[in-house]
């Protein structure tokens, strides 16, 4: 039929898995390429107005201009500081209250209808009783951004409690770990923690997005820059700061993956 | 009697208001014996396992527990589950030492006593891997080597070679006889295949009806190994699987 040695085709499969990863990301980045330049080119034909979107040629010279007057760090600086004060917060709390929830049966039904009146309501929504609590301060924002992120560790760490394996809480029983703490430090939260960490993950995502708008309303930070700068239609840095909360999401999205594949490894064999 | 374990007159039923599904069973496990429960899917014989244990608490009935099991350092009952039910996220070593922590031994007696337990199942290279990267056969015997490392003065095992291959199976039940030669644990085993009971038992006893019940125990004083070609053997499968029949039919 054909002349493959055994070898050959040992070694086929490998070369053809590496080669189909090279062209993933080839063809990921000629699509970020082909994506921007149709940007460019209708910014620069004249079909659409300059004033209403800015040229992508355009972002790196604003990029730099903002970092050498120095707003650019102090605003990330700034944003940094209430995402990671909101995100620790609304994590905490989301994967307490969750754990809690999970464990305890009758607070599954007292729950349920404070969570369906809650839940809906929009982060963005609170923002009238964040001022009122906490002023016009860092602690208004990072209340902000902690809601949304708050309700998915609260869901994702009660659906992955409850979901633990009732057989291996068994096992431990018989092998002697009578006291509760024992069995929720060695069986519930390993056998949960990769339904935690998605949630976490997602937080991640959730925790810029609602950056911007935590700061619309006066606290320094990369939502103010944005709202300053529309304001005066320099378009150009509001997409410098929009590309900024995309490159900072890929990292700590980055950091976050690479501790993941450490910690979890075993769900991957 | 030198009895490690006496179930006496024990009845088991789920739902208060349900009829039991096992009732009057009085069981007993002498020092060093082995002795296999035998009976057909869902008579309850898992329910007496775990009766055993503690996991389950009887409707009626008591169970006496022998002084000298769990001496120091040790825990009177060792499980093995018709699953392996290991901790994935567990190396297989502390897999072994789950059973261990709460005995009180420092880190490396724990450390050595799983160890000792993984040598004795042949497993003694592998503790560094996790469960998700072994054979079925090879988690079934960490399963084992987790319930020795205990030294139980009991070993309950619960059709724990039941979805094994017919070969890993045979191996194991030899390697199961060997190991059980070599410690003084008694062993309560549970199954439903009568061939394996009349393998590797001491005493068979037989559990049937509804509620179920001992309908019947057989000492069996053939020399081990055994084999399948053994005249002995054979009578021994071909008596209980017609007894059996015989008190499964008059219960339907």
């Amino acid at each position: 039929m054909n002349s493959l040695t055994p070898h050959s085709t040992r070694t086929r499969p490998g070369k053809l898995r590496a080669s189909g990863k090279l062209r993933t990301w080839l063809l990921g980045l000629g699509g970020l390429l082909a994506f921007l330049a149709a940007w460019e080119l209708l910014a620069r034909s004249g079909v659409v107005s300059g004033a209403l979107i800015p040229r992508p040629s355009d972002i790196p010279g604003t990029l730099l201009a903002e970092i050498q007057r120095g707003i650019w760090q102090r605003m990330v600086a700034s944003s940094l500081r209430h995402y990671g004060l909101g995100l620790a917060i609304g994590t905490v709390l989301g994967m307490a209250l969750g754990l809690f929830v999970a464990l305890v049966p009758i607070l599954e039904d007292l729950q349920a209808w404070i969570v369906r009146v809650l839940r809906p309501i929009p982060p963005l929504a609170w923002i009238p009783f964040a001022i009122i609590w906490f002023g016009i301060t860092e602690r208004s924002a990072a209340f902000i951004i902690s809601i949304g992120v708050f309700w998915i560790n609260y869901f994702a760490t009660s659906g992955a409690v409850r979901s633990v394996d009732k057989s291996l809480i068994e096992v431990s029983r018989v092998f002697g770990h009578e006291r509760f703490f024992a069995r929720l430090r060695k069986v519930i939260l390993p056998a949960a923690a990769p339904g935690m960490l998605v949630g976490l993950r997602t937080s991640l995502g959730q925790g810029w997005m609602t950056v911007v708008a935590a700061e619309l309303f006066g606290i320094s930070g990369i939502g103010q820059r944005m709202m300053e700068a529309s304001g005066l239609l320099a378009i150009d840095v509001v997409a410098v700061y929009m590309v900024t909360i995309a490159l900072l999401y890929g990292l700590t999205d980055l950091v976050f993956v690479s501790i993941e594949r450490v910690t979890l490894k075993w769900t991957t064999l | 009697m030198d009895n490690i374990v006496s179930l006496n007159e024990i009845s088991v039923g789920f739902e208060p208001s349900s009829p039991p599904v096992m009732e009057g069973v009085s069981l007993h496990v002498d020092r060093g014996e082995f002795v296999v429960v035998c009976g057909v899917s869902g008579v309850g014989k898992s329910s007496l396992l775990r009766v055993v244990c503690g996991l389950l608490e009887p409707r009626a009935g008591s169970v006496e527990v022998s002084a000298a099991a769990g001496a120091s350092g040790s825990r009177p009952f060792g499980f093995v589950f018709q699953e392996p039910r290991l901790f994935p996220w567990r190396r297989v070593q502390a897999n072994v030492e789950l059973g261990l922590e709460e005995l009180d031994l420092d880190k490396s007696e724990r450390h050595e006593r799983a160890l000792q337990a993984l040598q004795l199942v042949g497993l003694g290279e592998l503790g560094r891997r996790f469960p998700g990267q072994l054979s079925g056969g090879q988690r079934q015997r960490v399963g084992i080597a987790r319930a020795l490392a205990v030294r139980p003065s009991l070993l309950l095992m619960d059709e724990p070679f039941s979805s094994l291959d017919a070969v890993t199976r045979r191996t194991l039940q030899h390697e199961l006889l060997s190991i059980w030669a070599s410690t003084d644990a008694s062993v309560l085993f549970v199954t439903h295949d009568i061939e394996e009971a009349a393998f590797l038992a001491d005493r068979i006893v037989l559990l049937a009806g509804t509620p179920a019940h001992v309908v019947k125990e057989y000492r069996i004083t053939d020399q081990r190994p055994r084999s399948t070609e053994d005249a002995g053997f054979q009578s021994t499968v071909r008596t209980v699987r017609a007894d059996l029949h015989s008190f499964q039919s008059n219960s339907l």
